[in-house]
């Protein structure tokens, strides 16, 4: 898996309109959305059931991230996520109008060695770096541009050596 | 998301979750799996083979339960996930710190180690 921080727009679709899109309030209410929207796309892109759930758990990881965290001054936000199916891989892309949040460069804490030692923080983040094939994240004028691959017929860090770090 | 409760055997209480384990699902039975799984000592199975996704929402719970039951001094054992639930399980290392059981024999295993 690949993380970066980039200063600049990563060079990937951005001049192909995507072959989905959604946009919610940052509200749990609207997660449902964001999840029957996960469902289409598994039908209409005929996406195999392993991979959905790949994206489908860093999908909740991150927008629900965005809506606990997000907008500590109140105030309600607005989230953008959009697909791109590709030959070998898929693109998605989150757009954000939160505070500024690197999930790339968030440093995570050992996993727990007991259960008196497990701390509530940092499992959305494992969770998303192992399920993606690479992750890149800008910050944009107005919040967070997060972008996730998934290979298809990847596992994201599963075949990875470290992938219990 | 659905719970449901039985008792297997002597001493061990059955919790049956079934559903999506997100954040609104984890809020539907967060009140009744606290008061079932930490208010009381107890052996507690919680069968996991009906749900069908887990975040990170979800594992709280379960931690915080499992942590709650350890302090009475008793124990909690995570039965049957499904393959995708396990394998987030195991990528937060819930797994060593809460056993997974397949079986009934190995749930015994788990509860009677240490």
């Amino acid at each position: 898996m690949t993380l970066t921080r980039r200063t600049e727009r990563l060079a990937l679709p951005e001049t192909t309109e995507p072959s989905s899109q959604i946009e919610i309030h940052a509200r749990i209410e609207q997660l449902p959305d964001l999840e029957h929207w996960v469902e289409q796309l598994a039908l209409e892109f005929l996406l195999p059931p392993p991979l959905v759930q790949r994206i489908d758990i860093c999908l909740t990881e991150l927008v629900s991230n965005v809506i606990s965290y997000g907008y500590p001054n109140g105030g309600l936000g607005t989230v953008r996520i959009r697909f791109w199916r590709q030959p070998e891989q898929i693109v998605i892309r989150i757009d954000d109008d939160a505070t500024s949040f690197d999930p790339t460069a968030y440093v995570l804490p050992g996993l727990p060695s007991s259960l008196a030692d497990a701390t509530s923080g940092g499992r959305g983040i494992r969770l998303v770096r192992h399920f993606t094939d690479e992750l890149h994240h800008v910050t944009a004028a107005a919040g967070n541009q997060l972008t996730l691959v998934f290979r298809i017929g990847g596992t994201g860090m599963l075949s990875s050596a470290d992938s219990r770090q | 998301m659905e719970l449901a409760v039985h008792e297997i055997e002597s001493g061990i209480l059955g919790i049956n979750l079934s559903g999506r384990m997100d954040i609104s699902g984890t809020q539907q039975i967060d009140l009744k799996f606290t008061a079932l799984a930490s208010t009381r000592k107890a052996q507690i199975l919680v069968d996991l083979s009906n749900v069908t996704f887990i975040a990170s929402i979800g594992i709280r719970t379960l931690i915080n339960n499992a942590k709650a039951q350890k302090l009475r001094g008793g124990s909690m054992v995570l039965y049957k996930p499904n393959d995708q639930v396990e394998e987030v399980l195991r990528t937060t290392g819930i797994d060593t710190i809460i056993p997974i059981a397949h079986d009934i024999d190995e749930a015994h295993g788990a509860f009677g180690s240490p």
